[in-house]
């Protein structure tokens, strides 16, 4: 399980649990990873449950951090809010070893919390997750009219596209008008 | 007072374009219309996504009130859209979803709002597999508005009623002008002299039911090398003689099986001396448990023999019986299906020369 802390310096992580002494082999202790999201409070995960995420097993199978390295170098995702990801690990530690089910009743079921962290699991490449992820936002339809679907996914119009696309290319001309004029500047 | 609850807001279009695929592909079929109809935008949204569908089928039932297109959606659901004629009152199918409602949802102009919502559903989804069924005797069958979207089906079946017949030009229309990999047909021809005698191109599998006057079989093989099934009612036992010396002689090289079924009202019966007249005929090399896996209306009193080509010493096996005359030709797949039973019959290929 993952042991939250407030800052890298306080971090305590918790010895892992010794094997059972029926167990035929002895257990290889398990090694834990620090993350970290906007909020900087560290997450310890063990290697295990961050095996959900492709992005973060590409990088600690290229690391090879001893446990101290890798407590002092927890991995930063200042993209991410410290509570959606909290969530993600919270869900990698639910899931870690384990197949995913097919309907996952653990997926956090705040709806308004869901877009971060659709964006937080797509960057981590948890890809079970983000099928359940994208099932839920596709739930979030389901049975509606055109006009609540437009409005829950907060789909503009054609005019609305059409004026957006105007006001970019205007905007875009502006700067480059800008550029020109300051190019012209520097070179006078 | 309290307010409702509201919806919840997500910004889809915020959202990196795998995963507005993803969230799309895990859409209910109905749900990803109606967001396909909110802008230019979300319709090509839905394209992009590849929205897969196995199966749809557009029927011009023999009451034009029951036209309907049917989807097999998610779960092995269908769903029925009616697409009752425009003209007709507003009397619909209840159980039915409205196709005249949906089509209202897209903003697009068109006089026949069937077009556009066949034209909408076929360019927003993907189908693995696209059927077209008429079952009365369309006029102005060649201004049909589904032409205009699509001519290529993988299945075209035309069952009419008995009190329904088709002219030579409307079942030439549907032979030459439409591509099939596969057609039903079932209905009587208003010319009784008329012989269909056109190969069919791209067709792999013909099954004429009730009368096959209409069609010529003499060198049939040889116009359709691509045929695969060929099954073909009540067809005098002369003829069937005459298709398996064509498959003897070496035309339908990819020819898989043929099967031709007496129905019990037209007085047919094939027997031995006509079926295989001047053909030579061999012992089967199936047992009786292959026979009865391969044959699925192996009859005991009928007579399974094998037969072989004089081009390529390829065998088939044929079962001659009270229902009709079947014939299985020995391809991958017959040996793939026959490979499943314990005991398998030792082959022996020969090449015979002409």
């Amino acid at each position: 399980m993952s042991s939250t802390e407030q800052g890298t310096s306080s971090a305590a992580p918790a010895e892992p649990t010794t094997a059972p002494e029926s167990a035929a082999a002895p257990e290889v202790p398990e090694s834990f990873y620090y993350v970290h999201g906007k909020d900087k409070v560290v997450h310890k995960v063990s290697a295990g449950a961050l095996q959900h995420s492709a992005l973060i097993h590409g990088m600690i199978s290229n690391l090879g951090y001893t446990e101290e390295q890798a407590k002092a170098n927890p991995f930063p995702f200042e993209n991410i809010d410290g509570d959606i990801l909290q969530m993600v690990v919270d869900w990698c530690n639910q899931h870690k070893g384990k197949p995913t089910p097919p309907e996952d009743t653990n997926l956090p079921k705040q709806k308004e919390k869901l877009f971060d962290l659709v964006l937080a699991v797509n960057y981590l490449e948890i890809k079970e997750l983000l099928t359940y992820c994208c099932k839920q936002v596709a739930m979030m339809v389901k049975g509606k009219s055109p006009e609540e679907i437009r409005e829950i996914w907060m789909i503009p119009t054609d005019a609305e596209d059409e004026a957006a696309e105007k006001e970019a290319k205007k905007r875009a001309g502006k700067e480059a008008a800008g550029e020109t004029a300051a190019a012209a500047g520097d070179a006078k | 007072m309290e307010e409702p609850p509201r919806n919840p807001k997500f910004g889809l279009l915020k959202c990196p374009f795998a995963l507005r695929e993803e969230v799309i592909g895990n859409m209910d079929f109905m749900d990803a219309f109606h967001f396909s109809t909110l802008s230019k935008r979300s319709k090509q949204m839905v394209r992009k996504a590849r929205y897969q569908i196995d199966f749809i089928k557009f029927r011009f039932e023999e009451n034009i009130k029951n036209d309907r297109i049917e989807v097999k959606i998610k779960n092995n659901d269908w769903l029925k859209i009616s697409m009752s004629d425009s003209n007709d009152p507003p009397v619909r199918d209840p159980t039915m979803i409205d196709g005249l409602k949906l089509a209202n949802l897209i903003d697009e102009p068109s006089d026949d709002y069937r077009k556009k919502l066949s034209a909408h559903i076929l360019s927003i989804f993907h189908f693995k597999s696209t059927h077209v069924h008429l079952e009365r005797n369309i006029e102005h069958l060649d201004d049909l508005f589904l032409w205009d979207i699509r001519k290529q089906f993988d299945c075209v079946e035309v069952c009419l009623s008995r009190c329904d017949d088709i002219s030579p030009e409307d079942l030439q229309l549907v032979l030459n002008n439409l591509v099939s990999k596969s057609y039903l047909l079932e209905f009587e021809l208003n010319d009784s002299s008329y012989k269909y005698q056109k190969p069919l191109k791209y067709c792999e599998s013909l099954d004429v039911r009730g009368s096959c006057q209409w069609l010529d079989p003499e060198n049939i093989l040889q116009r359709n090398p691509q045929m695969k099934d060929l099954n073909l009612e009540d067809l005098p036992g002369e003829q069937v003689n005459n298709l398996l010396k064509q498959w003897i002689n070496g035309e339908g090289i990819g020819l898989e099986s043929m099967g031709f079924e007496i129905s019990w009202y037209n007085g047919i019966d094939y027997p031995d001396n006509v079926i295989f007249d001047g053909i030579d005929t061999m012992e089967t090399k199936l047992t009786e448990e292959q026979a009865n896996r391969m044959i699925v209306i192996w009859r005991h009193r009928g007579r399974t023999v094998d037969i072989q080509r004089k081009t390529d010493g390829r065998f088939a096996t044929v079962h001659l019986c009270h229902s009709g005359c079947y014939v299985w030709m020995w391809h991958t797949k017959f040996f793939r299906n026959i490979m499943q039973i314990r005991s398998v019959p030792k082959i022996k290929k020969t090449v015979v020369k002409r």
